[in-house]
């Protein structure tokens, strides 16, 4: 019988002990991994749509963002994107200017793409493409872009390529909605 | 009278390795004239590259192993020419001479040299490559007209990738084309005549099985005609056979006695799930070629097909 | 002369992951960057050194029966610790470590030193074994990595080592590049074992 007792005390007092002292440390450390977290999606949105603030809300289940400058006035807007890549999901900021017709740019929040090819979504010879588009349909296309909407794929990354520009095609028109819906 | 040769118990044959390895590589001349003539001096510099690579590359490891070189038997130069034959003509040299360097180490001599290798070794230098430098094994090129001796070329798609993707019939690259070899592709690869009338006459000397060949022809045809006839935008069956490296993959490589079935019956399995699998790959894979994969997916599968349909010794139970 | 024999046989002679082939699942996916693979060992470090001692301070007072549960909810405290810290700290690396920094928790090179050593020796030289066997865990990740970063990207630490004219060779960055160099690497490490026991 006693060393039953023994267990129990055992993995009883370790037990509350670990929980003890790991609660305290994430009391301790939340704060700071919370702005971590916050700190990530705004950087993003600074270099995007410089603003003074950034309201964040809710439209069709996806986060979107209204941007303001110290005036109030509403400077862009922005969304989160998400979308299956060439392995594993792709999360996107995408940000349109106050009429919903222009696409200021767009950055990569998470990806797991292949390392050294579509990887390369991430790198501003590919982001900057976006930047300054019709918010109409874009379209990949391997080699030189020619018509008004194309975005040169990444040599070797065609699949990653396209699985950015198709969520990029579907938020921005779910942005868009939500730009007439607000103005 | 006829003699095939399956399991044990035999009697010697009187071909020695030596022997099968220059014919098999004989049988290639055909389609590796015309790749060195149609791509010009780069492939045969290619093809020189590959060589040398796997030569030596054998020759360093049998002396670190102190083992004696068995250079003369061929097999090395074989998979060298093999490996030249199945890379894109215009590849930078030194990613070739690695490609053999790998074939030779990673996929033979780490095994215990010939006869124990699990995977077609020049099939494992390209998978190595492919997995390195995927933009440039997927760069061909067309001749640059100029002259023969001319470095230059222009990159194309192979008939293959653009096609897959989304076909538009066979315009492009019509059938004439595809079997006289005047279209981008690797090397090797190209002049289906070449490779076709090459494979018959190993098949016809028995250095070749016929079984393996035959059972990925008829299940590639069966397959892709199902699609073909079915679906909208698939490839046709002739297309299916002459546009990649289906007649390499299947009469050359898929018929290396080490890395396949021994057992007549393994052997159609083997061909059979060779065949499915490239139209597979093909068809639905992220890959527009798919022989390369689907003979080293085969490759690791031997060891058990052979276990599945090894036959009973005279008046042996199950 | 036993302490420094306790600590130094984790360096090589039993390193963890090169001659006890323990700890693969971190090997493996996390030395695609020599940062990572620093940081990975560092990880495993701190948190293989302080259990140890903790439980081989406690090793009288822990029940036979209840060891492994008890070892387990220790470690786990521990990794539990690390992850915040990285993630309050340093994100950018949690992110890059993603899920192998909670998953130190099952690393067997962890429970294996509590099994094997701590639970029977005195917290010195726990402390030390501990010491020795998780930096020879982060040599052979630094090891790795260097090959495969090198390699992979053309870069150690982040920084161009190799100029213009290399081709990265994409298969170093994924998955098989690090089954590839880990068999090479565990193939020459053999080769010069045998040779000098003989």
């Amino acid at each position: 019988m006693n060393y039953r007792v023994k267990m129990i005390l055992t993995l009883l007092v370790v037990g509350a002990f670990s929980g003890g002292s790991l609660s305290f440390v994430y009391n301790k450390m939340l704060p700071k991994i919370e702005a971590n977290l916050k700190k990530e999606i705004e950087n993003s949105l600074l270099l995007l749509v410089p603003a003074a603030s950034y309201k964040e809300t809710s439209f069709q289940g996806k986060r979107v963002f209204v941007c303001r400058d110290k005036a109030g006035e509403v400077v862009g807007y922005a969304i989160i994107g998400k979308g299956g890549g060439f392995q594993g999901e792709i999360s996107l900021l995408i940000a349109l200017d106050k009429e919903g017709k222009k696409i200021l740019g767009i950055d990569i929040l998470e990806s797991q793409e292949t390392p050294g090819l579509g990887a390369k979504i991430d790198e501003p010879f590919f982001k900057k493409q976006f930047k300054e588009r019709e918010a109409e349909k874009l379209e990949v296309i391997k080699g030189k872009a020619e018509k008004e909407n194309d975005i040169e794929a990444i040599t070797g990354a065609t699949i990653s390529s396209r699985a950015v520009v198709s969520i990029v095609n579907n938020y921005v028109a779910i942005l868009k909605e939500f730009v007439e819906q607000n103005r | 009278m006829k003699l095939v040769v399956t399991t044990s118990p035999h009697i010697r044959s009187s071909l020695s390795l030596q022997k099968v390895m220059y014919t098999v590589i004989l049988c290639l001349l055909p389609a590796l004239f015309w790749g060195i003539y149609y791509f010009h001096i780069r492939a045969l510099f290619l093809l020189i590259t590959c060589s040398i690579s796997t030569v030596v590359t054998e020759i360093i490891f049998k002396k670190v192993r102190k083992k004696p070189v068995s250079i003369g038997d061929g097999s090395a130069l074989l998979t060298g020419v093999l490996l030249a034959m199945v890379l894109p003509p215009y590849l930078p040299l030194w990613m070739a001479a690695l490609g053999g360097f790998v074939a030779i180490s990673l996929g033979k001599e780490v095994f215990g040299g010939l006869g124990y290798n699990i995977f077609n070794p020049a099939l494992l230098g390209r998978a190595f490559l492919m997995a390195a430098f995927p933009v440039q094994l997927t760069t061909w090129g067309i001749p640059a007209r100029a002259s023969w001796t001319s470095l230059d070329a222009i990159t194309r798609a192979t008939p293959l990738a653009t096609t897959l993707p989304k076909f538009s019939g066979n315009g492009l690259y019509p059938l004439q084309k595809l079997l006289f070899g005047l279209h981008p592709g690797s090397m090797g690869e190209v002049f289906s005549i070449g490779l076709i009338v090459g494979g018959l006459i190993l098949i016809a000397l028995r250095i070749a099985d016929f079984r393996i060949p035959l059972a990925a022809f008829l299940t590639l045809v069966i397959l892709s005609s199902i699609f073909y006839f079915t679906g909208e935008n698939y490839p046709s069956p002739s297309f299916h056979l002459l546009a990649g490296g289906f007649l390499l993959g299947a009469l050359f490589m898929a018929t290396d006695p080490v890395t396949t079935p021994y057992t007549k019956k393994g052997r159609w399995v083997f061909g059979m799930g060779m065949g499915a699998l490239i139209v597979f790959i093909r068809l639905f894979g992220g890959y527009p070629e798919g022989v390369m994969y689907s003979i080293l997916i085969m490759n690791a599968f031997t060891p058990l097909i052979n276990r599945l349909t090894r036959p009973l010794p005279l008046g042996g139970k199950k | 002369m036993k302490s420094y024999i306790v600590f130094i046989k984790g360096l090589w002679r039993e390193n963890p992951v090169f001659r006890q082939i323990l700890g693969m699942c971190p090997t493996l996916a996390v030395t695609g960057y020599l940062s990572n693979g620093i940081a990975m060992g560092l990880a495993v470090v701190f948190v293989l050194v302080a259990s140890s001692t903790v439980i081989s301070i406690f090793r009288r007072l822990i029940p036979k029966q209840v060891r492994m549960p008890t070892f387990i909810v220790i470690i786990a405290t521990f990794v539990v610790l690390v992850d915040y810290f990285l993630r309050a700290n340093y994100p950018f690396l949690s992110k890059k470590l993603g899920p192998y920094v909670p998953l130190i928790v099952v690393n067997c090179i962890i429970m294996g030193r509590q099994e094997a050593f701590s639970s029977k020796n005195p917290v010195w030289l726990s402390f030390l074994d501990a010491l020795g066997m998780g930096i020879g865990f982060t040599l052979a990740l630094v090891i790795l990595s260097t090959v495969r970063e090198i390699l992979g990207f053309g870069t150690l630490l982040g920084h161009p080592v190799l100029g213009q004219w290399f081709t990265p060779w994409v298969i170093m960055a994924l998955p098989p590049g690090a089954f590839l160099s880990l068999g090479v690497i565990l193939g020459i490490n053999n080769t010069f074992q045998k040779k000098s026991t003989r």
